[in-house]
């Protein structure tokens, strides 16, 4: 389980060094959901799922020739000479999660690989200080009961 | 596994449809698309073969409101669900938080149906879930069509767990958000981590 604390911290490391990384920059768990990401749009779910999809099938694929590399040691990297994506993974306490950058028309991409390299070392080191509060402290189901009203509430008030 | 971020009052869950080829699972995502506000939804995204099947998945985030001041966020998935796209279907339920099974009513396709529950089973016991714990709803598509397997039949043969079972017509909509009312529901009460 990802807290808080974790999602805090990735914004507090990623936040400050925005300015200088010339790139979409965004982190998502394993499973697709967004944690990060430097523009708020409608794409944000978008790209985490398919950042997911694409770094899954990717190491599905290594693994029908390689089953004993160590899936951290992995980048992903799709580009031309000035557009593309690159992922590196990151892991907290066995939970695997990806940070990415996209961009387009830069003029140095090598340069940013580095930057991102040197970002998402840094990153791994701050969030695997990060202290967190144990699952089997909140025991129990977070709803208790839902009534129909309410599951009517969300579906409805012109949202469907 | 759901996200729930107690601190923002956020949680995002991941809802996979689950069926046979051509058994309607895009066009219950399709549809959920169509009729969905552009504020409650994001870019859906599909990643087709040339002939528009569902070459890896289907995804539709949709974010739908607050429960009890939780902002929920669900995340619609569709596997590919031609057989020879097995290791695909088990990428996409890693992390899965409740499943639709979308089945064929019609008669020819109840073998395909069959194996891709059979399927199922197999592909959440290897990912270490136990079905009796992962929140199901199945849907018995295609009602419209005039050679249909009687619902007794799709129950008895596939729905012998007793999960909650809606008609469907996709491709105008009914029981489609009949459906993901009741598997959203199913999950929002299945998320673990009580409040302090």
């Amino acid at each position: 389980m990802m807290s808080h604390n974790v999602v805090e911290k990735i914004r507090q490391v990623l936040e400050p060094r925005l300015r200088k990384v010339p790139a979409r920059v965004f982190v998502t768990r394993q499973d697709g959901v967004s944690l990060f990401d430097s523009v708020q749009d409608t794409g944000s779910q978008s790209i985490s799922a398919l950042v997911s999809g694409v770094w899954q099938a990717s190491e599905a694929l290594m693994g029908f020739v390689n089953k004993s590399e160590e899936v951290l040691d992995y980048r992903f990297s799709f580009d031309t000479s000035s557009n593309g994506i690159f992922l590196f993974p990151l892991e907290h306490r066995g939970a695997k999660f990806y940070l990415g950058a996209i961009y387009d028309n830069c003029l140095n991409p090598a340069l940013l690989k580095r930057q991102m390299a040197v970002l998402k070392d840094e990153l791994q080191t701050e969030i695997s200080l990060v202290e967190e509060k144990p699952l089997k402290e909140r025991n129990g189901f977070l709803f208790q009961e839902i009534s129909d009203a309410e599951m009517d509430r969300l579906f409805g008030e012109g949202r469907i | 596994m759901s996200f729930v971020n107690y601190h923002t009052k956020e949680i995002n869950c991941k809802i996979v449809y689950y069926g046979p080829g051509l058994g309607g699972k895009t066009t219950n995502i399709q549809y959920i698309y169509q009729k969905t506000s552009m504020q409650n939804k994001g870019q859906m995204v599909t990643l087709n073969t040339e002939n528009e099947r569902t070459l890896f998945f289907d995804f539709l985030p949709l974010d739908l409101g607050e429960i009890r001041g939780f902002k929920t966020r669900f995340h619609l998935y569709t596997v590919p669900g031609q057989v020879f796209y097995e290791a695909s279907r088990k990428l996409i339920l890693r992390g899965v938080d409740g499943i639709v099974f979308v089945a064929d009513s019609q008669v020819e396709r109840m073998e395909a149906n069959i194996e891709s529950y059979l399927g199922l089973e197999k592909n959440l016991a290897e990912q270490g879930y136990d079905i009796s714990k992962v929140p199901i709803v199945m849907q018995w598509n295609k009602r419209d069509l005039p050679n249909v397997i009687p619902l007794q039949d799709l129950k008895s043969k596939l729905n012998k767990r007793n999960f909650p079972e809606f008609e469907a017509v996709a491709t105008t909509g009914k029981g489609v958000f009949e459906t993901l009312k009741m598997i959203s529901k199913s999950v929002l009460l299945n998320i673990k981590g009580g409040l302090d």
